[in-house]
């Protein structure tokens, strides 16, 4: 009688790669590391963070409220800039913020920094604590909560706002 | 190498002094010391409904240590993988109906 399905000879050798297989990937896991078959190049991964801020600035619109802490100082590779294009809110690193974090920690002044080009009225709840290296990180420089003015001008469809964003350092005693 | 003074202030105590206890999106990338800033946080009396952590510079222990401190307080936690950081929402970000 013939049975379908793959020779058993096959069937032998794969139960063996596979074993091997998972014993990698076990042993793989119980270091912390991850092994598994590339995902084709057209997938991409669910954008949860996206998914959920653009749920954020739909429920909350402009009480939205933000605070960022380290690296990212509201422009490069910022994760929350590319969220909100063209949107109620505009992200901007804040002069103040950058002024301080240069004076405090000049090591941290990068280039990217020195070629920011600074809008005035600072745009609303750029808030930016900390900044690497790691050894100068805890360096609060600027606080802003988004408000929504009534006279802030419109720009398109932006509203700039007059942020009331100031130095923390002249704001809060530490 | 020269040691420099630096003024700090707790996360916590600058939220609140701001009163922003109830904040949506907090966004730490921080070059390893991402643990560090959330252990530092009050997230029982507190309402963060997002926080977006970098994983990729913790080892793996750090990086189950923080996720379970992050369960216990009611996110769940998105890891983000070899691709992006990874991503606790609150059990409540979406309210029931």
């Amino acid at each position: 009688m013939r049975v379908r399905g793959p020779p058993l000879i096959h069937l032998r050798k794969n139960r063996g790669q596979n074993s091997m297989k998972m014993w990698i990937q076990r042993t793989a896991r119980k270091y912390g590391y991850e092994i598994r078959k590339a995902p084709f190049p057209g997938f991409i991964s669910v954008p949860v963070f996206d998914l959920a801020l653009q749920y954020l600035i739909l429920v909350r619109g402009d009480r939205l409220t933000l605070i960022q802490v380290g690296a990212n100082a509201g422009r490069d590779d910022d994760p929350i800039r590319p969220g909100i294009p063209g949107g109620p809110f505009s992200l901007s690193p804040s002069p103040m913020s950058l002024k301080n974090s240069k004076q405090i920690t000049p090591q941290s002044t990068t280039e990217s920094h020195s070629k920011m080009s600074l809008r005035q009225p600072t745009p609303l709840h750029c808030t930016f604590i900390g900044s690497h290296p790691a050894p100068l990180l805890l360096t609060a420089s600027c606080h802003s909560i988004p408000q929504l003015l009534p006279n802030s001008p419109v720009s398109g469809r932006r509203i700039w706002l007059r942020s009331p964003c100031q130095p923390l350092a002249s704001t809060i005693s530490f | 190498m020269v040691a420099i003074s630096v003024p700090t202030a707790r996360l916590d105590d600058i939220v609140l002094k701001h009163g922003m206890a109830d904040l949506d999106i907090l966004l730490l990338d921080t070059e390893g010391y991402d643990w560090d800033v959330i252990q530092s946080l009050n997230l029982a009396n507190t309402r963060r409904r997002m926080i977006r952590f970098e994983q990729g510079h913790m080892p793996p222990k750090m990086i189950g240590t923080m996720t379970r401190h992050l369960n216990q307080h009611g996110y769940s936690v998105y890891y983000g993988g070899y691709e992006s950081d990874s991503v606790a929402l609150r059990n409540d970000f979406i309210p029931s109906p």
